[in-house]
């Protein structure tokens, strides 16, 4: 929701700041950037947060043009592509097709955070890139808590909101459940690999009765079993593992679909016209840039260091409340008052709302 | 001669795009009335027997023995030493221009068939289209299914290729038929049985590993869709109208407007409800599904406002205008659709088997069946009373 800054001095000086980076930034367009709508919440409109939708440009110099002037605390662009983007309403925009878009989201994920979403990100890269041929992609840091991926490949561009839902229970592996003979698709296999790799490890680690509730006779046998029939096995045929370990094999079965699927918010891949940040723009809630990424250059990424958007002259601030941050290798522990701040974590502060400018 | 290699394919498949060409102008006469007899009993057997007997002759292209001079024409350069039927969208400019010829005897016999053929689908899709949505469905489902049986019977040995062509669906041959993905989710989407859903399948690449059987399914969708669409009238097609007349007069008329019996909710609905009662918080997709569900029985705004009042973030005002925005009186004044089954799943807002494709056909269902029979879920997943 809105951060709330009543301080225009404040308020003129973020102004600025984005205003400056707009004009030096690279943003990254999208294709066709002139049949996408165009969002904006402006740093002016704050306190309140208010939306301006359906504008469009024809190209970089307007776009620029626009961002420099009403400099934005966030800015979108339609992952849909339209015969009139600037029109009032759907019916009339006239849609002729949308990338395909995931988010992963930090706080979404059952355990690991903004790390984990990277580990996410990339794997979901590369099943796009494997499994569905994906070639045209974009990764892009959202400049707050999680990554998105956009495929603008143009075969995927047509897909209607039932088709892309379909693409999510594949990624998410929804409704999947353990059968005996799992050997039909990928997603399957790649289950059935984990799930003999975590037997054996469970085997070996002694931790079979703990685990998986197995008498002394049975892991003896499944262990002989395994070593006979590995491939068999790992091609996702259970049948001649020993009954007792087949009954419990739901267990291993769960805990791989949780290890190999991939969190992605659902409702965002389904939607044919969602507005997503503009990769380069700042984040309005942590001045953060929205990186565009490639999948060489994620692996080394690091948020709190590679999306900083602006420099280290220092300056004034008033700091609200007690505050504990990392930015740029350096760690912050700020008491309320007044303190001399490198730019970025000063502009970083007045977005997370816990600071204003100036002594 | 004149569209001669696709003729035989045009008679066993007038749905083809080639048809158009040969059909002409709609005259009355003898052409026309041996093409009504037809369509009579066909539509017959469609909406009463969900099922037309379609037998397909075993056809080859004659184009493998010929030179293809008629390769100039194409406007996709989808012709070389052989066809790339990838490229290929049955334009038909080649077929125009076919100068291969087979006795003219033969070839008007072709000719004839073809145009009663073209003739009897069209009358047919004409009929339905002056009724109303159900019968046009049945006929649609009744004919692409029975397509789908002619198909699956037909050793035609370039069928698939033809198929895929007309319709834009993306295929390459190998030990069966690799179909590319955005082609194959367009019909699975549809499809509820659990084989068709993508996990199952085996996906390298874009593409989709399928069998004949298979693929022909997925261009059972496509049929579907095609024969779902609305066509102008076509005059002197009484009989076949009074089919469809006899045929709706049948069919008990099944509202369900204004009927309102919680008790008959589908199991996701009443859980959705008793979450809300006891101030559970419910995810911003359920909301919109039992909003649109309450509004599509008639619920009012007000009503609706009710139900979420106990909800543990309660906002009348915000609640008020996103039910109004779903019910189209608000913004671009669209009102949205119930979410299917499959939507529900895929957010994890279904929580029973029930066997039935949408939430509002298993309330028609329990409405009609004056609440039992078939569309009760197994009560054993039934989250909501447990």
């Amino acid at each position: 929701m809105p951060s709330v800054f009543v301080d225009t001095i404040t308020k003129s000086y973020l102004i600025q700041k984005f205003s400056e980076y707009y004009s030096r930034a690279e943003v990254d367009l999208p294709k066709n950037m002139n049949s996408r709508e165009w969002a904006f919440v402006s740093v002016e409109s704050i306190p309140e947060f208010v939306m301006k939708r359906h504008i469009s440009f024809e190209n970089e110099v307007e776009l620029r043009g626009y961002m420099v002037k009403n400099p934005p605390l966030h800015a979108y662009h339609s992952s849909a592509y339209y015969e009139k983007p600037d029109a009032g309403t759907m019916d009339e925009k006239g849609w002729k097709g949308a990338d395909l878009i995931f988010d992963i989201d930090a706080d979404h994920l059952p355990k690991g955070g903004l790390s984990e979403a990277k580990r996410q990100i990339i794997r979901l890269h590369d099943l796009l890139e494997g499994d569905f041929g994906a070639k045209d992609m974009k990764i892009v840091f959202s400049g707050s808590r999680g990554y998105h991926i956009h495929v603008c490949d143009k075969e995927f561009t047509g897909l209607d909101s039932p088709e892309r839902r379909e693409i999510v229970d594949y990624l998410m592996m929804n409704g999947l459940v353990f059968e005996e003979v799992m050997n039909s698709g990928f997603q399957k296999l790649r289950i059935s690999k984990c799930m003999v790799k975590t037997l054996e490890k469970i085997i070996r680690n002694g931790k079979a009765r703990e685990v998986l509730g197995l008498r002394k006779k049975s892991i003896e046998k499944a262990e002989r079993i395994i070593q006979g029939n590995r491939d068999l096995l790992i091609s996702g045929d259970f049948r001649k593992l020993p009954k007792s370990v087949k009954n419990r094999l739901h267990i291993l079965f769960e805990e791989c679909r949780k290890k190999l699927m991939i969190h992605i918010d659902p409702p965002v891949t389904a939607d044919v016209k969602r507005l997503i940040r503009l990769p380069g723009s700042l984040h309005g809630k942590t001045s953060f840039k929205a990186v565009p990424l490639t999948r060489d250059s994620i692996e080394d990424f690091k948020p709190l260091r590679d999306a900083v958007a602006f420099g280290d002259e220092m300056v004034r601030v008033r700091v609200k409340s007690r505050v504990r941050f990392n930015l740029n290798d350096t760690e912050y522990r700020l008491k309320p008052g007044k303190h001399e701040l490198p730019e970025n974590a000063a502009v970083f502060l007045i977005c997370r709302n816990v600071a204003l400018y100036g002594w | 001669m004149k569209f001669l290699p696709i003729l035989p394919f045009l008679k066993d498949y007038p749905f083809l795009r080639p048809s158009r060409h040969i059909l002409g102008k709609i005259d009355r006469g003898i052409v026309f009335e041996f093409a009504l007899e037809n369509a009579k009993k066909m539509l017959r057997d469609l909406l009463e027997r969900g099922h037309a007997e379609i037998m397909p002759e075993e056809k080859s292209l004659f184009c493998f023995g010929c030179d293809k001079p008629c390769r100039e024409f194409c406007r996709e350069k989808a012709i070389t030493e052989r066809i790339e039927w990838d490229r290929c969208n049955l334009c038909s400019e080649c077929f125009r221009n076919c100068v291969f010829s087979i006795s003219p005897d033969i070839y008007r016999e072709y000719e004839l068939n073809v145009r009663v053929s073209a003739l009897s689908y069209i009358m047919m899709r004409s009929a339905v289209s002056q009724f109303s949505d159900a019968s046009r469905r049945r006929f649609a489902t009744s004919l692409a299914r029975s397509y789908r049986n002619a198909m699956e019977n037909d050793r035609s040995e370039m069928l698939p290729e033809i198929m895929a062509s007309n319709f834009g669906i993306r295929m390459f041959r190998n030990e069966g038929i690799a179909v590319h993905v955005t082609s194959y989710l367009k019909a699975s989407s549809r499809i509820r049985s659990p084989e068709w859903k993508l996990y199952n399948r085996s996906l390298r690449n874009g593409f989709v590993e399928l069998t004949l059987r298979e693929f022909y399914r997925i261009v059972e969708e496509h049929l579907r869709d095609l024969f779902s669409e609305r066509m102008p009238e076509i005059e002197g097609i009484e009989p076949l109208k009074e089919i469809v007349i006899r045929y709706e007069g049948k069919r008990k008329y099944e509202r369900i407007e204004g009927v309102r019996d919680i008790s008959l909710f589908p199991p996701c609905m009443k859980k959705i409800l008793s979450d809300l009662e006891s101030s559970v918080n419910v995810s911003h997709t359920a909301r919109f599904a039992l909003t649109s569900f309450l509004l599509n029985l008639g619920y009012t705004v007000d009503e609706i406002l009710q139900m979420f009042r106990a909800a543990p973030d309660f906002d009348e005002e915000k609640a008020r205008y996103q039910i109004e925005h779903i019910a189209g009186q608000r913004g671009a004044g669209k009102e949205y659709e119930v979410p299917s089954c499959s939507t529900m799943k895929t957010y994890h807002n279904c929580v029973a088997e029930c066997r039935v494709n949408h939430p509002l056909e298993y309330y028609r269902r329990r409405v009609h069946e004056g609440g039992g029979g078939k569309a009760e879920g197994k009560s054993g997943r039934d989250k909501a009373h447990s």
